[in-house]
């Protein structure tokens, strides 16, 4: 027992590392708090909002069960790409397992890992409604209690859950000589099965509102564990507590006693495969000479798709790029539908705006695409081969940024370019669209490098701790939120004045002041940032 | 040649390399040694341009590592104590991505690559990732990165760690063979025996202080360098 207290110890230590800054960076510690506390911030003004109307119906819990319904969703969704990363192949591996201690206490820590990471990242969304049920109801005592209980054990199902399919992908992956690609593959058709499933589950939906007796029905029904919290809060029984309990315990337990075996077993799989698929009987060498940045973008682009959990978190914006230009091209009547009221009213003329919305999904996903967010940290020590190369330092950073252009821009023009023939968008305009194509990955690909500069982690034990559980991803995600929030309220602002034409015009001018203004920053400060950089 | 004058580097309060000037000459090879947290890999990565330091000049070449970093750097080659190279790369690739980067010609990489693979004996496994490497087979691949663009300073950090015996050997004659051709030769070792069979200089630094600089005889006298580096570590 106390070397599974010192082992758990050691863990939630190093699951609080993404808040220690060191260096320079440390003058900006208190960073983390503010911004979380601006995201609490504004989650419970939003269902402040809510719950006024609530209020009046006396409703309040619906907005602690769809914060909890979101929060499940999300901590699902975000496992099952996180979850064969954090789990196999860990660099400690070795470590632990010479240590004297159980196999099932190794996989234990493992998912408590993950457990720890995703209790701080839902205690963000899930705090400030819980608080906000509280202002507003003033309930007992009782309802702390249990929600802090709540707190602790609503990341436990779906955590075993993304755990049950992370081992699947790796399990299928191991299975392939390219195991790194095969997962970044399996990965995406199980997100995409998915969606498929989640874009059918209307009618399954519209059944379950039509036999519900009450609110509270729909939530037991949609997602069990919510109803029983609402009755918990709402009708205290023991004997709802208890099976409230057991409902996250149990699961967890028997994740751990039945799947260490397999756990172990597909994680020296992957080893193995590691080292004999790798070996290449070819002795032919391509030996061929490239331009310099040419060859650093090969580079960065081998890291990208080596690593699923960097191309499938930072990728995301492209496939939602992706799906909204299909949406836009092939089912408009669908957004024409959405913003028009019961009563006819068009809240948003979606046809006679097009260059307009084709703007917005170009700054959306742009701005909520970051590669270069993680490309510093991901170079751990061999930044120092990249610090002893003859290139100056604003080279690198650029190099860098152009290998976020070489995956975005392409894609974007194509879809640019489909929504101009199919519109009939006039040159000038298609012109400025493209330009905007190049300009936001150019913008997002230099905030997220100044930022990664300011808070590297090159000592992060896997990539997964890089990607997800950095600083720098953190804070570029919520720059990258702010920024779109801010420019889709200019662009609707610029549009009460002018025309849809000129609204994508200035629009375009201000871009590019910002992306040169980045850019003089990167030159300037980047450059210092990276040659204080030490591994 | 590399010139240090005056170099500091602090870390907040701590002080890893305390105002240490020395040179080395062209054709030189010189062996810097120093327990651990000596200050060693500190001077190295000062040196290299890798890190920023406080005070004092180096140069390389005549260059200001400080001034001109890019300049200094065309004409030096850096082999870490712990070889992080891009794993997910072909050993060929990476190879290729360095020479691409100190524009090698097409000619000369494609020469000195089979010259080199076959003389670590890694000619038959350049195609093969390098994360299925062990560490001396990654350590070989930072060698002949090194060696590929012909540095005129060559500066490794225990180059000898995890190498099987024949590829110590073969580094050893290649040391002597550049410097024959010029180039000077700067890596630290715990190897003492190395480094008293094969440098003309060696330098012993503690704490962050040189405390002995000088050729092998000037440094040991009659007695073996081991007994001298007990001395004045004590």
């Amino acid at each position: 027992m106390k070397k599974l207290i010192t082992l758990i110890k050691v863990c939630l230590k190093d699951n609080m590392s993404i808040f220690k800054l060191k260096g320079n960076a440390s003058k900006y510690k208190y960073l983390p708090f503010i911004l979380a506390l601006l995201i609490m911030s504004s989650f419970y003004i939003n269902a402040d909002q809510l719950m006024s109307v609530l209020d009046e119906v006396n409703l309040q819990y619906v907005i602690v069960t769809m914060f909890i319904l979101g929060t499940t969703i999300m901590t699902f969704m975000e496992g099952i790409y996180k979850s064969s990363g954090l789990l196999f192949n860990c660099k400690d591996d070795d470590l632990l397992l010479t240590l004297p201690i159980k196999r099932s206490t190794v996989f234990f820590i493992r998912v408590l890992k993950f457990y720890v990471f995703e209790l701080i990242f839902n205690s963000l969304f899930l705090l400030p409604a819980l608080a906000c049920y509280a202002v507003h109801v003033h309930p007992e005592v009782s309802y702390y209690l249990i929600s802090v209980l709540s707190l602790l054990l609503l990341p436990i199902i779906p955590i075993v859950l993304s755990t049950i399919v992370g081992i699947v992908i790796a399990f299928l992956s191991s299975m392939f000589k390219n195991k790194n690609i095969m997962q970044t593959y399996i990965s995406f058709i199980f997100i995409g099965i998915l969606l498929i499933v989640w874009s059918n589950m209307g009618t399954l939906f519209d059944n379950l509102l039509e036999n519900a007796k009450s609110i509270n029905d729909i939530i037991i029904k949609v997602y069990y564990p919510a109803g029983l919290y609402v009755n918990l809060i709402t009708n205290f029984k023991v004997l709802d507590l208890i099976i409230f309990i057991l409902l996250h315990v149990i699961p967890f337990i028997i994740l751990i006693i039945s799947l260490k075996n397999v756990y172990f077993s597909i994680n020296s799989k992957i080893k193995i495969v590691k080292k004999i698929g790798s070996h290449n009987k070819d002795t032919s060498l391509n030996i061929k000479v490239t331009s310099r940045g040419k060859a650093f973008i090969k580079k960065e682009l081998k890291r990208l798709v080596n690593t699923p959990v960097y191309i499938l978190n930072s990728c995301f914006g492209l496939v939602i790029y992706i799906i909204a230009i299909a949406m836009i091209n092939f089912k408009i009547d669908m957004f024409k539908d959405m913003l028009t009221t019961q009563n006819g009213e068009v809240l948003f003329d979606i046809t006679g705006n097009i260059p307009i919305v084709l703007l917005l999904i170009v700054v959306a996903t742009s701005l909520l695409t970051n590669l270069t967010c993680c490309m510093i940290s991901l170079e751990g020590k061999s930044i120092n081969i990249l610090k002893s190369l003859p290139i100056r330092p604003i080279d690198i950073i650029m190099y860098k940024v152009n290998t976020t252009l070489t995956v975005e821009v392409p894609i974007m023009i194509i879809g640019l370019i489909v929504s101009f023939i199919n519109f009939k968008i006039n040159i000038f305009i298609g012109l400025l669209l493209i330009i905007c194509a190049v300009i936001l990955p150019l913008i997002s690909g230099l905030i997220g490098i100044i930022v990664n500069l300011k808070f590297p982690k090159l000592d992060a034990k896997d990539d997964t701790e890089v990607v997800k559980q950095s600083m720098s991803s953190f804070i570029s995600v919520m720059v990258g939120m702010f920024l779109t929030f801010v420019s889709i309220g200019l662009v609707f602002k610029l549009k009460e004045l002018v025309n849809a034409n000129l609204v994508v015009l200035i629009a375009t001018l201000i871009f590019a002041i910002i992306a040169y203004l980045l850019y003089l920053y990167a030159k300037v400060k980047g450059t210092k940032d990276f040659e204080k950089l030490v591994v | 040649m590399i010139e240090i004058k005056k170099v500091t580097k602090k870390y907040g309060n701590n002080i890893a390399v305390n105002n240490v000037s020395f040179k080395v000459g062209d054709g030189e090879i010189f062996a810097f040694i120093g327990h651990n947290g000596a200050g060693k890999t500190t001077l190295i990565k000062c040196i290299t341009g890798i890190q920023e330091f406080d005070s004092g000049s180096i140069l390389i070449n005549g260059k200001s590592i400080k001034k001109n970093p890019v300049e200094c750097k065309k004409e030096m080659a850096f082999v870490p104590d712990n070889p992080e190279l891009y794993e997910q790369m072909k050993a060929i690739d990476y190879i290729n991505f360095i020479c691409d980067m100190y524009e090698v010609s097409e000619s000369d990489r494609t020469e000195r690559i089979i010259k080199y693979s076959k003389l670590f004996e890694m000619d038959d496994k350049l195609n093969d990732i390098i994360e299925s490497y062990s560490h001396g087979m990654k350590q070989k691949i930072a060698l002949i990165c090194a060696l590929v663009h012909e540095p005129k300073v060559l500066i490794m950090d225990e180059p000898f760690v995890g190498l099987d015996p024949k590829a110590v050997f073969d580094v050893k004659e290649i040391m002597k063979k550049l410097t024959k051709k010029g180039t000077t030769i700067f890596f630290s070792t715990h190897i003492l025996e190395v480094a008293e069979k094969l440098c003309s200089r060696v330098g012993i630094i503690k704490k962050g202080e040189l405390v002995s600089v000088g050729t092998m005889k000037e440094v040991k006298g009659d007695k073996s360098l081991e007994s001298v580096f007990l001395e004045l570590e004590d």
